[in-house]
């Protein structure tokens, strides 16, 4: 069941129910409390918020879908590897963000806003070349007489992270923001290295692993033998004894919002310097040199009745058993950057633009998103989201915020197709969330605003 | 309070859960089945083979010599058969104890040392002994007796006794003189028989009163516990029981068919010899037993004429000298009986002192002289074979298998050797019954090397062969115990030509395999 585990990380990761950083629909409506998460200088409109438990969840997984990797046949559910492993690229990227938005609190005094909050926050980062999977489940036979390239770079991690946040409103136009954020890691799995080279020989398959793979962990991954891999990380299995843990770090995110009238620009920089040390439970697995296997030597015993050729592969496993140590390490935290635009049309509706970037393990990815959004009631507001990420344009997310009293909830989606056609996206998006509103400042008059085109 | 966080956080995480593309984990968790089929090459063996380890190995009853120009040859070595001089003094201390008690019918006896035909015995030294005499006087008047030796002397004195006998007075017994309770030692005393082999023993016996010599009717004389140091004389023609024994060869142990050649097969005799005699070999039979249950004796003119060994002479008493003959196929068949499987060699060897008598020189025997002959076999690697077929069985176990469905082993020979080899298997269960055999028909699985004219190798010879097994065969023979291979060599050109299998030359083997796994 372990290797089980491990192949749905590797190649269906992304078909679980999960959830990613690229907010791409909270940054337009800055009023929501959870814009604040994504631009520390966005100010509620009223003067004292409750952040209900919530989930923001986003994924991304490149070139396969659930319905590449399970098909149903004669009434059973099956894990098709083969037809899993033809949709794969040459390297294939999975992304996966599960935030769970357990309470937080926003007081506004003056010009001032102050927040706390708690999150536990799940990251995972998978980027595998197609050969991984090919050697582990078709073989090396196909790749005789070649060198191949297996090695994953992979991350996945959880951790609580807490926020205070300090919001200053600079005259009537500006605001500033800034959010601390201290992290205690639950649990970690990641590789530093991950240089994993296998040439099979054409004359009877002898093997030379050229590694330089280290993979690193915290309280999640023991290696016990070559059948013996314990990967202990569930995502949304929270331990309550890991709030405060020795894996500590900080993050911290800026922010600026201005308030042209009709016009507003946001930037945000999120989870600067966020890094993680991880200090508890840990063991670190390194293959590094060539590891030659040619096969047993057995003049000895070549006469021997009792030779035995299973000792071959009881050598194989010896050869390439990695060196465990328990150095501790660091890993660092997406860093996140958002341009948000908005322009209000009328006083029902408003139109926005994003430009998003993440940098991550020595990667930059970008996104694009564009947005309207309708107050259709002084209770409900609704949105439309197109994206552009990942390469891929098929992103038309929805949004909508309720308000009842001093109750709001907001529901939104980066992917409604995901919700149409689950089996065959490549990205899930949503974010649930509860607030309680109180003491909404007094609101200004729309046909008062500036018109940042006049 | 930290009950209530916990709580808390697993009610968030479950509704979490339920918001979510619940479905989807749902469908996870009702996996019937992971289907996957993958085919994995690994390395099994990569092993070099010289022939000096592997025949190491393969022969336990022999001794592996390297010689000088690098070719092997097997040592098969016969237990030692030796005499020494107990079995030529036999007759004498036979004759001894024969006549252990010697009547002396009148003054002057001979007694015969020996009756053996060709023996002619010049001088005997008594390594140890004791002489007695009992003589009894009828006469009325008293005896003085003299008992005299004249043949057996010590530093030039013959051995003679005096005794004086009272006379008898005609009632009673009569009075005698013995030394019975004082035996003589004759250590040392030295004994020269006459040409007939006899020593003379005279007594004279005069009475005291009249002066006359008289006769003693009761005189005996004995021998006792005698032993010879050193004998000289003339040994023609004695025929003395060598010894027999059985050399086995289990080069062959595991052969089943086919045939060796061996070019320069030998069978050498060694004898150590301390008998001043000449002497020579009789082989009473040289048989030699093949794998095929046939008996095949030696032919050859040293059978015939008897083997000569070499002897010290009268100046050389106590040295050793050394005699090696050798049974090769100029002076004998020996090829043909060593290249028909021979399994085991008996020879009966027996020896014949101066065979002939026509020699002026005497020989000589001491306590210590012996001989010994040493047999050995040798079986140098330099001939041909055609389809020498051995086999032997391997305890296999396919239990690490798991999940293979199919497999592929390629086998491939970096040979330097000059034998090529053709292999079939045969894979057997639980009671040795056969489920299937390795390949289709016997496969070549290494290609000898080329030789040049003095059967020395040239070059390095590369062979690959494959031994497929798809699905449908694979499967029986997860349940294998057993593989019985039975291999077939045959020398380059397939045993047209002598080849020479050298110490430093091995064969590289390697074998990799291709195996299928589905699920």
């Amino acid at each position: 069941m372990l290797r089980y585990k491990f192949a749905f990380i590797l190649i269906g990761f992304g078909v679980l129910p999960l959830a990613a950083q690229q907010d791409l629909s909270t940054p337009f409506y800055q009023n929501l409390w959870q814009a604040n998460r994504t631009n520390p200088a966005f100010m509620p409109e009223h003067k004292f918020v409750i952040g209900l438990p919530g989930i923001y969840n986003n994924l991304f997984v490149e070139n396969i879908t659930y319905n590449d990797l399970i098909v149903e046949r004669d009434g059973q559910n099956i894990v098709d590897v083969d037809q899993g492993i033809a949709s794969l690229d040459r390297d294939n990227l999975l992304r996966e963000n599960l935030d769970l938005e357990t309470i937080s609190l926003g007081f506004k005094r003056g010009n001032f806003l102050i927040s706390i909050g708690h999150t536990l926050r799940y990251n995972a980062y998978a980027n595998y070349p197609k050969t991984l999977p090919q050697l582990i489940w078709q073989g090396n036979a196909q790749f005789i007489d070649q060198n191949v390239a297996f090695g994953p770079d992979l991350q996945l991690n959880a951790y609580h992270e807490y926020g205070l946040g300090l919001a200053y409103q600079v005259g009537s136009k500006l605001s500033i923001g800034a959010k601390a954020k201290y992290l205690s890691g639950v649990a970690d799995v990641s590789t530093s290295r991950n240089d994993l080279r296998l040439s099979t020989s054409d004359d009877v398959y002898q093997l030379e692993l050229d590694a330089d793979f280290l993979v690193n962990s915290s309280g999640a991954l023991q290696y016990d033998g070559f059948d013996q891999l314990d990967l202990d990380f569930s995502f949304g299995q929270v331990e309550t004894e890991q709030l405060f843990s020795s894996n500590t770090g900080w993050a911290f995110d800026l922010g600026v919002h201005l308030d042209l009238g009709k016009l507003d620009i946001g930037i945000s920089a999120l989870d600067i310097g966020g890094q993680i040390d991880w200090q508890e439970d840990v063991r670190n697995y390194s293959l590094q040199g060539q590891f030659e296997y040619q096969g047993l030597n057995v003049a000895e015993s070549i006469l021997d009745s009792q030779t035995d050729l299973g000792n071959a592969i009881d050598t194989l496993r010896e050869i390439y058993n990695p060196i465990e140590t328990q150095q501790g390490y660091s890993t660092e935290l997406p860093l996140r950057t958002y341009l948000t635009l908005g322009y209000d049309l009328t006083q029902k509706i408003r139109l926005g633009a994003l430009f998003y970037t993440e940098s991550y393990r020595d990667e930059t990815y970008g996104a694009l998103a564009l947005n309207g959004q309708w107050a259709l009631h002084p209770f409900l507001t609704v949105g439309a989201t197109y994206a552009y990420r990942q390469q891929r344009f098929d992103n038309f997310g929805l949004q909508a915020i309720a308000k009842v009293g001093p109750v709001q909830v907001v529901a939104a989606t980066d992917n409604i197709f995901t919700v149409i056609q689950p089996k065959d996206s490549h990205s899930a998006n949503f974010r649930v969330g509860l607030n309680l509103l109180f003491n909404k400042a007094q609101e200004e008059d729309w046909n008062q605003r500036e018109s940042f085109f006049e | 309070m930290k009950a209530m966080q916990k709580y808390f956080l697993k009610a968030v995480i479950a509704v979490s859960l339920l918001v979510g593309a619940c479905t989807q984990l749902e469908t996870f968790d009702e996996i019937d089945k992971v289907e996957y089929g993958a085919e994995y090459a690994i390395p099994l063996i990569n092993t070099q083979i010289s022939i000096d380890e592997l025949l190491e190995d393969f022969e336990e009853n022999s001794t592996l010599f390297v010689d000088p120009d690098g070719t092997l040859r097997f040592l098969y070595k016969g237990n030692v058969i030796s005499q020494n001089s107990d079995e030529v003094f036999a007759p004498f201390y036979e004759t001894l104890e024969t006549f252990s008690i010697i009547p002396l019918f009148s003054p002057d006896q001979a007694l015969p040392l020996y009756d053996e035909s060709g023996l002619e015995i010049q001088r005997i030294d008594i390594k140890q002994g004791q002489f007695i005499y009992y003589f009894r006087n009828p006469h009325p008047e008293r005896v003085e007796v003299t008992i005299t030796l004249p043949q057996v002397t010590k530093d030039g004195e013959a051995l003679s006794f005096t005794g004086s006998i009272p006379p008898y007075s005609g009632e009673g017994d009569e009075p005698f003189t013995t030394n019975l309770f004082a035996a003589a030692d004759i250590t040392e005393y030295e004994v020269n028989p006459d040409a007939s082999g006899n020593i003379q023993i005279t007594y004279f016996a005069q009475g005291q009163e009249t002066g006359e010599s008289l006769l003693l009717p009761s005189a005996y004389v004995s021998f006792q516990d005698v032993l010879f140091a050193y004998a000289e004389g003339f040994f023609a023609n004695q025929l003395y029981p060598g010894g027999s024994d059985t050399i086995h060869i289990d080069f062959f142990e595991n052969w089943t068919q086919g045939e060796v050649y061996f070019e320069e097969p030998k069978v050498n005799f060694y004898v150590e010899n301390s008998f001043g005699i000449p002497t020579q070999a009789i082989v009473k039979t040289f048989d030699v037993t093949t794998v095929r249950e046939e008996v095949l004796s030696i032919e050859s003119e040293l059978v015939d004429a008897g083997i000569n060994f070499n002897y010290p002479t009268l100046e050389e008493i106590g040295q050793t000298k050394e005699t090696a003959f050798t049974f090769d196929k100029n002076n004998s068949n020996i090829d043909q009986l060593l290249g028909a499987g021979p399994i085991s060699l008996f020879y009966d060897v027996d020896i014949l002192t101066s065979p002939g008598s026509d020699t002026d020189e005497p020989g000589f025997i001491t306590d210590s002289s012996f001989y010994r002959v040493n047999v050995e076999v040798e079986l140098p690697l330099f001939g041909n074979a055609r389809n020498f077929i051995a086999q032997d069985t391997f305890a296999i176990d396919f239990s690490g298998y798991g999940d293979v469905t199919a497999a592929e082993f390629k086998l491939v020979t970096d040979n330097d050797i000059p034998l090529a080899v053709d292999v079939q298997g045969y894979f057997r269960g639980e009671r040795g019954i056969i489920l299937d055999s390795l390949f289709n028909q016997p496969e070549r699985v290494a290609k000898a090397a080329p030789v040049d004219t003095q059967g020395f190798v040239t070059e390095t010879t590369t062979h690959t062969a494959f031994a497929d097994f798809a699905d449908e065969r694979f499967k029986p023979i997860k349940a294998a115990k057993q593989l019985l291979i039975v291999a077939s060599f045959s020398t380059t050109n397939d045993g047209e030509i002598p080849v020479r299998v050298l110490g430093n030359q091995s064969v590289d083997l390697r074998i990799g395999a291709k195996l299928k796994v589905e699920r």
